[in-house]
């Protein structure tokens, strides 16, 4: 690893990634370019400690134009931000960048992904399985550490038997939470999808309506 | 396309391996733990950055730079390192862990596939972009494209000369999959760039490698975008099917650490 780089002596040109709209919003990592020697650029992996940039990824401009042009990195058509020691670079679901404090970074986008997760508990009330798939997958993007999103999601997959994104779902959790407490959690979400069926969704008419249809299966209160 | 000359490559691969023996003695090398099992087992990997590999689970497949740039998705500027080399219309593989940088998610496959493409693909002992933009070869009075030409190695028999260098080269195996770089130079006579990046072998499929196929090993991806509807999709599938799914969490200096850390600890186990 070459010698480390003062944090001051570089600028934020951009993030070595390329996102759609639904990848969105997300920590990204910023390509750096220095102050001193304008033509040399920093892109991951790195090492960003103590106020110091270690980078062995030293790219020229041509370079970074090709990365570009084949879709690994996004240069900002705004101006370069001042890198910071302990920030974070993240992109919101407008587009816009953010350069803020570790800790004011996480803060937002957790904000942002409770947003999400309680948009989706209320489309499950509803019944309203898009809306509430849209938020789960936001939420998973601005925070990954969640397991929300995977349960409503393995939820309304149990309800729609897609066995397929249920396997998957559990899959995703892993060991970041125990079988018992994801089966838990995912039992909470089925049950507010039971009642929207129940009860919030119109009935078709009075023959197609089974208002006790899988009530046994339910816990009792 | 470049038409792939079985002579010319089976010669390359003769005196590469003569080339290798030769240079062993001069240096005394001694050969290493028994590694023809490693050799045979290394999976082939692609990684690629969110966004590609978001299309990837579209269109289902891998596709090469000619493609690509045909169907609109990639620029191929004349100075292309696949248009000076002539390999536009390949997809390009690793056989070891993912090491292009910019990436964060990838896709590894068993080594059945260059057993499919035994008749049309082709490897060479290095990366051939690190080849053209990086290293320095011995007699940079040679085309960079005469020298390519030059080392270009039959699919079916890549894997006897990469034995030969996880024998001769390596410390130990394991560091070639492990990211390490070799402990001997080897008779290439290339050096600079990246130490990693000079001693990986570089598979070439022909045109286009069907995501959604028997030789699919592992799928890798980064939780936040395992929601996406076409990765979801395609992750879906590989567990219906019995095809690995690894995911992991990411963060902002280490998109491709943690790619490669996962890698890494998926091939340790599917070595042992």
């Amino acid at each position: 690893m070459p010698d480390p780089l003062p944090i001051f002596q570089v600028k934020i040109v951009g993030y070595a990634n390329k996102l759609t709209e639904s990848m969105l919003p997300t920590v990204v990592p910023p390509v750096f370019r220095s102050i001193a020697n304008p033509d040399h650029f920093f892109l991951p992996p790195y090492v960003l400690k103590d106020g110091h940039l270690w980078s062995d990824q030293k790219r020229d401009a041509r370079e970074l134009r090709q990365l570009e042009e084949r879709g690994d990195v996004t240069l900002f058509a705004e101006p370069p931000l001042e890198a910071k020691p302990d920030y974070e670079l993240w992109i919101d679901s407008e587009n816009q960048r953010h350069y803020e404090s570790n800790s004011d970074a996480e803060e937002a986008l957790q904000a942002i992904a409770e947003q999400c997760i309680s948009e989706a508990e209320e489309a499950l009330k509803t019944g309203d399985y898009t809306t509430a798939k849209n938020a789960t997958r936001k939420a998973m993007c601005a925070n990954d550490r969640l397991i929300e999103p995977l349960a409503i999601r393995a939820a309304i997959a149990q309800k729609e038997n897609e066995l397929g994104q249920l396997n998957l779902m559990f899959h995703l959790v892993g060991s970041r939470s125990t079988k018992a407490g994801f089966k838990l959690m995912v039992a909470g979400y089925e049950e507010i999808l039971a009642s929207a069926t129940t009860c919030a969704r119109p009935a078709a008419d009075l023959f197609t309506c089974h208002p006790m249809h899988n009530i046994a299966l339910q816990r009792a209160a | 396309m470049k038409v792939m000359d079985r002579q010319r490559l089976e010669e390359n691969l003769n005196r590469l391996q003569q080339d290798l023996v030769a240079y062993a003695q001069t240096h005394n090398l001694l050969a290493s733990a028994e590694c023809r099992k490693m050799a045979d087992s290394i999976l082939l990997a692609h990684s690629t950055s969110d966004l590609k590999f978001e299309t990837l689970c579209r269109t289902g497949r891998l596709k090469s730079p000619a493609k690509l740039h045909d169907e609109g998705y990639k620029t191929l500027e004349p100075d292309a390192v696949e248009r000076v080399l002539g390999t536009s219309e390949f997809v390009f593989l690793y056989a070891g862990a993912f090491s292009f940088p910019s990436s964060g998610c990838g896709l590894l496959f068993s080594s059945t596939l260059e057993i499919a493409h035994s008749a049309d693909g082709a490897a060479t002992p290095f990366d051939s972009g690190g080849l053209v933009n990086h290293f320095t070869r011995a007699d940079m009075s040679e085309p960079v494209a005469a020298f390519f030409s030059r080392h270009e190695l039959p699919l079916s028999e890549h894997r006897h000369f990469l034995h030969d260098c996880l024998h001769l080269l390596f410390s130990a195996p394991q560091d070639y999959l492990e990211g390490r770089p070799a402990t001997h130079a080897g008779s290439l006579g290339l050096s600079g760039g990246d130490a990693v990046r000079r001693h990986t072998h570089e598979v070439r499929i022909p045109h286009e490698v069907p995501i959604r196929s028997q030789h699919l090993q592992a799928v890798f991806v980064p939780y936040r975008l395992t929601m996406q509807p076409e990765i979801e999709k395609l992750l879906t599938w590989c567990l219906a099917e019995g095809y690995d799914v690894v995911s992991y969490g990411a963060d902002r200096e280490n998109d491709f650490t943690k790619l490669k850390t996962a890698c890494i600890q998926y091939l340790r186990r599917h070595l042992s």
